[in-house]
């Protein structure tokens, strides 16, 4: 269904979609919007982390896992 | 010779070229082991697993990041500006060689050397950082330096047409500039804002020494860097149907390599003992300053003189970390000192002695002025744009992380698990008559 090529008789692309298409395109500009995603939601780990310390609340909900540090 | 056999012979050629870079990659991997288990060691406890994340994190982003706009940067500026020729239109990464393609055997294994010496350059200032550093600022600085600042000095003095080689006649076979000058460079401009770790520098200014948690792991992340730089040195020439080439086009053997790196690590170990007077950590940063110190002439230079610059070269490291300390610089893995020191030292000694040769295709000779302006460049371009880039973080408060959590340790706060359920073995020592047990004291 994604393939560029009918067989390998021609040396060429064979990748999905193939150079230059909308399937490439598309899928360049998700693998983009993802990893600037990937730092937004690291920033809000971290802002969440950090005023949880601050706190004196424990970062993660539920019984701490056995050699754990215990919740401060 | 019948066409079959000539078919047969550059279908070899191919897959040796491919798989020569192939082992290149494999081997500079080692390089991140190293990176990891050294800072790990660096580190002390209570911050050794966000430590990891840091490493493989910013592993991760260069790479990714290095596919959508570093390999085109290299393509598009060796003229210094952007150009769309045709070498960065097929760097884009919706052309039809950035992905699989059985007419392309360069494209990929070439991006993939790359994408490593990136991730290289952009994981040397991770070390300086430990400790107090936001991790997403860290990304956003490393992603900065790894797949756009170090790939445009790459594009104009580590290129076969770039215009440091085509106007100056620079010369630096072994990346000290747009790898480890631009790095170094790059961390003394973030430190710069970063400020140093708690209790670091007493009021008065004198420094503290903040012990690593594991010095036995950081030695052998640095043997493993020493082992990764292999690779990185292999991924330096380009091998081709008629042998060896450095990356501007002269002639070159993997032998040449082989007498300079060696040496330049043994000289390097000599030298960073003698004047560190046998310090552990800065004697085995003087293999790694060592290789860099010779790494612009290691296609040309003699053993001996390898040795001697290498020598000289390790025994000036501590020297730059006590400088550093005076300026209140906190730089935990002396990776400004090594990487900044000594890229800078190794770009003018080549412009020393290797003075005179010449160059291919026409380009000038080597030259002292040459390299003085190509090292001032790669300065300039490694230090002003990621000082400012965390200026900028810093007013925005992602630079650093707050004193509370500095205090506890980041593993505490941000990575949900503990490198240490059992606690860490001590050594009991007996002081007259009665048992003292030796811990690591938090300031």
């Amino acid at each position: 269904m994604f393939s560029p090529i009918t067989s390998y008789d021609e040396p060429g692309v064979v990748f999905t979609f193939g150079g230059n298409s909308f399937g490439t395109w598309l899928f360049f500009i998700l693998a983009v919007v993802l990893f600037v995603g990937f730092f937004v939601r690291m920033i809000q780990h971290e802002n969440h982390a950090y005023k949880a310390i601050i706190e004196h609340a424990p970062v993660e909900k539920g019984p701490a896992a056995e050699g754990e540090p215990p919740v401060y | 010779m019948t066409p079959e056999v000539e078919d047969a012979i550059a279908s070899m050629t191919a897959v040796n070229n491919e798989f020569f870079y192939w082992m290149s990659i494999a081997l500079m991997m080692l390089i991140h082991a190293g990176f990891l288990a050294y800072e790990i060691g660096a580190s002390r406890s209570k911050n050794v697993l966000a430590t990891a994340m840091k490493n493989l994190l910013a592993f991760a982003t260069i790479v990714a990041s290095f596919f959508f706009v570093g390999w085109f940067l290299y393509n598009a500026m060796p003229g210094g500006f952007i150009e769309f020729n045709d070498a960065a239109k097929a760097a884009l990464p919706w052309s039809d060689n950035m992905g699989p393609n059985t007419a392309d055997q360069a494209s990929g294994i070439f991006w993939g050397a790359f994408a490593l010496f990136a991730a290289t350059t952009g994981s040397i200032m991770s070390g300086a950082v430990l400790e107090r550093i936001r991790t997403s600022g860290f990304l956003v600085l490393t992603v900065f330096v790894g797949s756009v600042v170090w790939i445009i000095g790459a594009s104009w003095g580590w290129h076969g047409a770039g215009w440091m080689l085509t106007e100056l006649g620079f010369h630096d076979v072994g990346a000290a500039g747009c790898v480890h000058m631009i790095a170094g460079f790059a961390a003394l401009g973030i430190l710069i804002n970063l400020g140093p770790r708690m209790g670091r520098f007493l009021p008065d200014g004198t420094p503290v020494t903040i012990r690593p948690h594991n010095l036995p792991l950081t030695m052998l992340g640095l043997f493993l860097i020493f082992t990764g730089f292999f690779g990185f040195l292999m991924g330096c020439v380009i091998y081709g149907p008629t042998g060896y080439a450095t990356i501007y086009g002269s002639p070159t053997t993997l032998s040449a390599f082989a007498f300079n790196t060696l040496m330049g690590l043994a000289g390097g170990i000599i030298g960073a003992y003698l004047t560190s007077r046998g310090e552990p950590f800065w004697t085995i940063s003087g293999g790694l300053a060592g290789v860099i110190a010779v790494a612009a002439g290691l296609d040309l230079y003699h053993p001996g003189l390898t040795f001697v610059i290498a020598l000289v070269g390790g025994g000036l490291i501590p020297f730059i970390g006590k400088l550093l300390d005076k300026m209140k610089i906190d730089d935990v893995v002396g990776a400004v000192a090594v990487h900044g020191g000594m890229g800078l030292y190794s770009l003018i000694v080549a412009g020393i002695f290797l003075a005179g040769y010449p160059n291919t295709d026409g380009n000038p000779s080597i030259s002292f002025w040459g390299q003085l302006i190509g090292a001032a460049v790669f300065a300039a371009l490694g230090f002003i744009p990621a000082y400012l880039l965390s200026l900028g973080l810093k007013k925005a408060g992602l630079l650093r992380i707050p004193p509370e959590v500095e205090e506890q340790g980041l593993d505490l706060s941000e990575v949900p698990a503990t490198p240490y359920p059992e606690g860490i073995p001590v050594t009991a020592m007996k002081v007259n008559g009665s048992v003292l047990v030796v811990t690591e004291g938090v300031n």
